[in-house]
């Protein structure tokens, strides 16, 4: 038995291919894990990203929105107070309640007649609040409206961030 | 030794087929490979695209309202076809030619006609260009990570700030052109077909009692104002209402006023007053009038009579054996009159007119009675001809119409007292026709084709006579006023005479009427919006009896000058007659509209209002 062994042994071991085909296949092996490793690592980094950008397109989407039917329902808005003027806080008359956005530490808040509600989840911070309006004297002002929103979540060393602007007019 | 042999052959096959297996194990990874890639890179940017998206929304919402401010600045700058894209000027939107590139997006705004179809929608071709709607095409266009683009379509119209002009109350209606119509004031405003005037018939229409026992003797109208001469004083009157004159001002002369004539911002007055003969007052605030100059002639008679012909006045006396009677008076600074030429005529000269290069006077020369003097040469006037009457009565007052001088004298026993006279040759005054008054004429005037005379004869003060044909004058009326008139000064409708009845020193005396007239026009004055408009609606209010309407075109121009005034369809054969919308190319900066009235004898139709709306 033994000796069969040796045998075969001395048969394989006399081939000398065995090795290198280890050798191949552990090569081969380290490539494979590299390269998947890779991928898991990407899709790990695009799934942290993705919730990072999807927090930043889904708040600044919101806050666009309700900005949008807030000016486009109000009456007057009397800050900023004159044409051309850039301030960081927007008050409006909306319905005959007052609204007013303005940012509070890193959120977006709204207030109005029913209390102070924030407009940025708990996931997103939102910073370089402007407005400016702008439009003809007695006509329906334009509101100039720019913020940044910025994910919490970091990935890649980096938070997700977008500067979303965009003009509303009162109707 | 079999299962050797098999293992054997095995393990030979084995060695063939690693080689396969790892080409097999390469060509499936191959394939696997970039599709995972794929996958994971397409998701990656698809979310990138998905942002690109949400960023171009807001892109194009920005330029939608940067439009919308624009459109509403100013429509006329804002419908003109281009592309172009918002810029902010100043504090307000504005758009500049071309296309505009921040931020990897790119963004137009092409502006274009719009067209309608004949039942006023819109269609993409083969309807007729809207001027009031713009067709535009908002596009922002990215292309990282995929080129793309989001775009709106919007149709903007002229809408707002949409304005109205309004012609509703008497001073609406006053300011517009009234052919044979006539404002009221009944109903807040209106407009109606003015009544024919008849002369077949007079009545006194209204009157002015001057403080004090004195006498009306002179008469002279320019525009809303009379001014009358009496014994003592000039007294000014508002005669927009004859029913009702209103004393204006009063200037105290202190003597006689005999003879007035308004020219300009002057009144000028030829008095009894043995200091100024000729007087002449700044009238240009009628409630004080005010005197300039005063003008003493060489002799102590009154003052007459005074004709204004530009820069001379023409003053006549009562005959005065010490100088002359006829004085050209240099008035070219009111102020400081000064005579430049005389004429004797040894007699009263009662009145006097002037045409062209003569001067025509009533004179108390009994042997010319209508007296014409040649004027030509300023400072040295002659007699250029003479008509001679019939009887002994003085000449008492002339007016001329044309070629065609009326003169009245004084009583002539046997002969008439008026007269028309043919003054083609100024050297030859022939007789026309004559009317027999039957005692003294004191005053003459002339109007439309009506001679108003007034007399110092008991029972007919007042007559009017129809001159259409001067060789023939017909009584059309006598009216018994009781006291004698002294002067007339007539317009078509109303005659305003001075009186000797110290309660009536200044009588207004109006014809019958003959019933509505049967067609009139109003035609508005310029109604300027200030830019560009389109005309959208018109609507006005009338009241329409039986057998009577109102008709309305319009016509609007940029020029200010060119007025075709159009009904419904365009043209001037067509006429709104109700409340109507205006055809949409109806575009302009200035607006008149015209008023049509037909009614009968009975009935008018009465305009209260019209107004049409606009949009800047």
């Amino acid at each position: 038995m033994i000796l069969l062994y040796k045998k075969r042994l001395t048969a394989i071991g006399s081939k000398g291919m065995t090795l290198i085909e280890v050798l191949l296949v552990m090569g081969l092996m380290s490539i494979f894990l590299v390269m998947l490793t890779g991928i898991f690592t990407a899709a790990l980094d695009v799934r942290s990203q993705s919730q990072s950008s999807a927090t930043v397109v889904q708040d600044g989407r919101f806050i666009l929105a309700r900005l949008a039917y807030d000016i486009n329902h109000a009456t007057a808005v009397t800050t900023p107070g004159s044409l051309g003027v850039s301030g960081p806080s927007l008050v409006m008359t909306v319905g005959g309640s007052t609204y007013t956005y303005a940012l509070s530490g890193t959120d977006l808040k709204l207030t109005d007649a029913t209390g102070t509600e924030s407009l940025n989840g708990g996931d997103t911070t939102v910073s370089s609040l402007s407005f400016i309006k702008y439009g003809n004297a007695g006509g329906d002002e334009t509101v100039k409206i720019a913020f940044t929103v910025t994910s919490k979540i970091i990935h890649a060393g980096a938070a997700d961030s977008q500067t979303f602007s965009t003009t509303v007019g009162l109707r | 030794m079999r299962v050797f042999a098999f293992f054997r052959r095995l393990h030979r096959t084995q060695r063939g087929a690693s080689l396969v297996e790892v080409l097999l194990a390469i060509g499936l990874a191959s394939i696997l490979l970039p599709t995972l890639a794929t996958a994971l890179v397409t998701s990656r940017s698809s979310r990138a695209q998905s942002l690109q998206q949400l960023q171009a929304n807001t892109i194009l919402r920005e330029t939608n309202e940067a439009v919308r401010s624009v459109r509403e600045k100013n429509w006329t700058a804002f419908a003109v076809n281009g592309t172009y894209y918002p810029s902010v000027s100043g504090t307000a939107w504005a758009l500049t030619a071309g296309t505009q590139t921040a931020n990897g997006f790119t963004r137009q705004v092409v502006i274009s006609d719009s067209q309608r179809n004949g039942s006023g929608s819109l269609v993409d071709s083969g309807g007729t260009v809207d001027p009031s709607t713009k067709k535009v095409v908002t596009t922002v266009s990215w292309t990282t990570p995929f080129a793309a683009s989001v775009s709106s379509t919007a149709y903007y119209n002229r809408w707002l700030a949409n304005a109205v002009a309004t012609d509703t109350t008497q001073a609406d209606f006053n300011a517009d052109i009234l052919t044979n119509a006539t404002t009221t004031n009944t109903a807040g405003g209106e407009v109606q077909l003015a009544t024919g005037v008849n002369w077949g018939s007079t009545s006194i229409v209204g009157s002015y009692n001057i403080t004090g026992s004195v006498s009306g003797l002179s008469v002279a109208v320019s525009g809303n104002y009379a001014y009358v001469g009496y014994s003592t004083s000039m007294a000014i009157f508002n005669i927009t209402n004859p029913a009702a004159p209103t004393l204006v001002g009063t200037y105290a002369v202190g003597a006689a006023v005999n003879g007035i004539t308004v020219s300009g911002n002057y009144a000028y007055l030829a008095t009894s007053g043995l200091t100024n003969q000729l007087l002449i007052v700044n009238v240009s605030n009628p409630a004080t009038p005010t005197l300039t100059s005063g003008l003493l002639v060489v002799d102590s008679t009154a003052g007459k009579s005074v004709a204004v012909s530009g820069t001379y006045a023409y003053l006549t006396k009562k005959t005065n054996s010490l100088g002359p009677e006829f004085y050209v008076v240099n008035i070219s600074n009111p102020a400081a009159p000064s005579v430049v030429g005389t004429y004797e005529a040894n007699a009263d000269l009662n009145a006097v007119e002037i045409s062209g290069n003569y001067a025509y006077a009533a004179s108390s020369n009994t042997s010319r009675e209508l007296t014409v003097i040649n004027i030509t040469t300023k400072t040295a006037p002659t007699l250029a001809g003479a008509y001679n009457g019939p009887g002994t009565g003085a000449g008492t007052d002339v007016v001329l119409n044309g070629t065609t001088a009326y003169l009245v004298t004084n009583n002539n026993a046997s002969a008439a007292e008026f007269y028309a006279i043919n003054i083609v040759t100024p050297a030859t005054p022939t007789l026309q026709g004559s009317y027999e008054v039957g005692g003294n004429a004191t005053g003459v005037s002339f109007a439309g084709s009506y001679a108003y005379l007034t007399t110092a004869v008991s029972t007919k003060q007042f007559i009017v006579l129809d001159v259409t044909a001067p060789a023939t004058p017909t009584l059309k009326s006598t009216l018994n006023t009781t006291s004698t008139l002294n002067a007339v000064a007539g317009t078509a409708g109303y005659a305003y005479v001075g009186s000797a009845d110290t309660a009536k020193e200044f009588t207004i005396i109006g014809p019958g009427s003959s019933g509505y007239l049967t067609s009139g026009t109003l035609e508005a004055s310029t109604y300027d919006t200030g830019s560009s408009v389109a005309f959208n609606y018109l609507t006005f209010s009338a009241t329409q009896p039986a057998s009577t309407s109102v008709k309305i075109q319009i016509a609007t121009n940029t020029d200010n000058a060119t007025w075709n005034f159009v009904g419904p369809d365009g043209t001037a054969a067509t006429y709104y007659t109700s409340a109507s919308s205006i055809p949409y190319g109806t575009i302009g900066r200035y607006f008149r509209y015209k008023a049509f009235f037909t009614g009968t004898t009975s009935a008018t139709p009465i305009l209260q209002d019209f107004t049409v709306n606009y949009s800047p």
